[in-house]
């Protein structure tokens, strides 16, 4: 793992957020100023990215980088995101791009992957054969420090990523090849949002920040304005917080996703009014949370309307909210 | 000062001058908040800061606060009031192990009760008084070896199954300290932790308690033959796995196990097969020879859980800015050392003999209701209104718990 890779600059191409990545960019073109200069194209680049970013993303996610042109962007499509400084649009943006990055890891050469882990994401990695627990496994498996596995996977409330169910040895947590890169996948996306946000963006990429602000919070208003979920001394603690943050747009786990939806419908939502609640969601695709929402609601699929779990499923989950309000309720749906 | 007082400020500041050298930390001293308690005072003093491990001992000695603590985080502005301006740097975890916590039987415990409204008083925990039948009581805890012990054996549990094992923490991550009165507290210092924030702990505290495991993730079917967990697994899974097998070979023992009787004795009479199932690789929990239902193991799986989790306060282990108390400075409700341990001294520790103070002086008091004390090997009480001369150390236990008064004035 830690033998010297010659990098190739076609692999850097493909991963302008590395640190070799951007050495690079800091020989070529010493400041972004430069680049703009250089490249006075770029800048219709950077808008059509950022758009299709704030359209779903999905256009973004599938588009893959062709030309020089496509890494030089990157930094200044950050540096815009960041100066317009609205938490959906950049959740938007490290979602597509954590997907993405997940995507291209999957085809990617093992020590490359490794070597990013440890350099780009400080997640040190081991492989089994480096590992000293004497036990050979059939499959190939990784090892990642515990304490790096839970701040990256916190976000992720398959039950599947509950330490209980992992093999945890020595303070190592064991996780196979498509674990370990929605790990490091998911660093990225934490990356991007924690990044530094104080990035200066050239003059003339500052049209295109007020456009970006302003579109927003028209649509913000608008949106607003159509479906504002009522507060309801109905619903339950843990109910009214997954709402508000579907409401501010955050990045909802499946599970809460569920809970949501199921609760939503046995309280009498249809499916309109449902599928409404996820808009703001950084991947949110109308079509799908159809789907979802009416197989859920027995129209489609297994015909079956499904419920919310119980009090403590959610509890498992870290989703319960527990107040005096609940008292002795075990179900979210038993809330009065 | 009345004479109690002067009693106490004297056995506080008498330890603080002497055992200056016992007081190491916290480390990184500059970046604590501290918060004191002093004897007869409401309330807790906080957002204190020191520069130095110097500075915080020559306020122990010329303070005698009764209780001390520390923020088991770091902060930029540790004397700032407002938690925004305190800048949050880390924290430290404690895991809180705490006699009260425990499932153990109510006869480990020794209280004793006063009533509110009319002053009776009496030995054991009752929640209405006997003698006017009012509901306001007030309990009071006594130090009990009994609990004490379990206490101890949880805190090993916690640290030798879980901390050492499965998360490959050493000596030098890890502080230990008898708390003082009824359990331990267990330091994590290792700083790649410190970062880790409420839902990173929760899920910590969730692994130490066994919450959240999944049959279709523990246990896969091939055919007739249902694999699981394996006596050589690592984590959790190995755990029950060997726990099984060690019912397996105490087999009275099996009725642990919440499944039908009949299912128990299939079991018993076929331990040294289902033992070496335990033992293949990957291990066989069900097949043809012995035969377990989806619903039996998962029965068998949540039994072994719960033998096997730790108790552990929640708040504790959870709060990123907790005050925990300072090791080696005393309880204010007993006058013992929260005393740090050594792990491999732990097994043998006593803190009702080694957490105790040594004094050669003895005191005449005036006791109130006070139960039987295991205090230092020797049996102590029961009181009930007597006058008696007791060791200052123990006086002092009698009296912080507001069941003892001076015989005569002392100067």
């Amino acid at each position: 793992m830690t033998s010297k890779l010659e990098v190739t600059s076609e692999l850097l191409l493909k991963y302008p957020f590395t640190k070799e990545a951007k050495a690079i960019l800091r020989n070529e073109n010493k400041t972004l100023k430069e680049v703009l200069l250089n490249y006075p194209e770029i800048i219709g680049k950077v808008r059509e990215k950022i758009f299709s970013v704030l359209h779903g993303g999905r256009a973004y996610f599938r588009e893959e980088e062709k030309n020089y042109l496509d890494f030089l962007s990157y930094p200044l499509v950050l540096a815009v995101i960041y100066k317009v400084n609205d938490e959906n649009l950049l959740l938007k943006f490290a979602v597509a791009e954590s997907k993405r990055l997940f995507l291209k890891l999957m085809n990617e050469r093992e020590e490359i992957v490794l070597k990013m882990a440890n350099e780009t994401f400080n997640l040190p990695v081991l492989r089994d054969q480096e590992t000293n627990w004497g036990e050979k496994f059939i499959a190939k498996k990784y090892y990642v420090p515990m304490e790096k596995y839970l701040a990256y996977s916190k976000k992720f409330r398959d039950t599947s990523w509950k330490l209980i169910n992992r093999n945890l040895m020595k303070g190592f947590v064991e996780l196979n090849k498509r674990e370990l890169i929605r790990l490091i996948s998911e660093a990225y996306k934490v990356k991007i949002i924690e990044g530094e946000r104080n990035v200066e963006v050239p003059k003339e990429l500052e049209t295109l920040v007020s456009e970006l602000k302003e579109k927003i919070a028209r649509e913000k208003f608008l949106k607003g304005a159509k479906h504002f979920i009522k507060r309801d001394k109905s619903l339950p603690p843990c109910i009214q917080e997954l709402l508000e943050k579907a409401k501010k747009g955050f990045d909802l786990s499946h599970v809460e996703r569920l809970v949501i939806a199921t609760f939503l419908l046995n309280r009498g939502y249809d499916i309109e009014e449902t599928v409404k609640v996820f808009s703001e969601l950084p991947d949110f695709s109308e079509e799908k949370t159809r789907y979802q929402v009416e197989h859920l609601s027995g129209l489609k699929g297994s015909k079956t309307k499904y419920s919310p779990p119980s009090c403590e499923t959610l509890k498992a989950y870290g989703i319960c909210r527990k107040d005096e309000s609940c008292k002795n309720v075990k179900h979210p749906l038993q809330y009065k | 000062m009345n004479g109690e007082k002067k009693l106490i400020k004297k056995f506080f500041h008498e330890y603080f001058k002497k055992n200056k050298k016992l007081i190491k930390y916290p480390d990184e001293i500059e970046r604590r908040e501290f918060g004191f308690t002093f004897y007869q005072k409401p309330g807790m003093y906080r957002h204190i800061s020191f520069n130095s491990l110097k500075e915080l001992t020559e306020f122990l000695e010329w303070n005698t606060p009764i209780n001390s603590h520390y923020s088991s985080a770091f902060f930029k502005n540790p004397a700032e009031r407002e938690m925004e301006k305190k800048g949050w740097i880390g924290a430290e975890i404690v895991f809180d192990i705490d006699a009260d916590h425990l499932s153990i039987p109510k006869d480990a415990f020794s209280f004793t009760w006063k009533c509110n409204k009319c002053g009776e008083s009496g030995f054991g925990r009752k929640e209405k008084c006997s003698s006017c039948g009012s509901y306001s009581t007030s309990l009071v805890f006594w130090p009990n070896t009994k609990n004490l012990r379990e206490a101890k054996k949880e805190a090993e549990k916690v640290l030798f199954n879980f901390l050492m094992e499965d998360f490959g923490l050493n000596e030098k991550d890890l502080l230990v300290n008898f708390s003082g009165q009824r359990g331990y507290h267990i330091h994590l210092k290792k700083k790649s932790f410190y970062k880790l924030k409420q839902k990173e702990r929760r899920e910590i505290l969730d692994y130490l308690k066994g919450v959240g495991w999944k049959y279709d993730l523990w246990f896969r079917k091939r055919g007739e033959v249902v694999y699981g967990p394996g006596v050589f697994d690592p984590g959790w899974k190995g755990i029950i796995a060997r726990s099984y097998s060690e019912l397996l070979s105490r087999k009275e023992k099996l009725t642990e196990l919440e499944i039908s009787k009949r299912k128990i004795e299939e079991m018993r009479e076929k331990s040294s097969l289902i033992k070496n199932n335990l033992q293949e690789k990957p291990a066989i929990w069900s097949n043809e020879s012995f035969k377990l239902t989806k619903k039996e193991i998962g029965k068998i799986v949540e039994s072994l859980l719960r033998k096997n989790r730790c108790s552990i306060d929640e708040t504790v282990a959870l709060d990123l800015k907790k005050l925990i108390r300072i090791p080696n400075t005393l309880h204010g409700k007993t006058g013992f050392q929260v005393k740090t341990v050594q792990i491999e001294d732990l097994d043998m520790f006593n803190p009702l003999k080694e957490a105790v103070l040594e004094t050669d002086e003895s005191v005449k008091i005036k006791t109130g209701i006070i139960p039987e004390i295991d205090l230092k090997g020797e049996k102590i009480g029961p009181y009930k209104f007597e006058e008696v001369e007791v060791p200052l150390s123990t006086a002092v236990l009698f009296i912080l718990k507001g069941e003892a008064k001076l015989s005569e004035p002392r100067n």
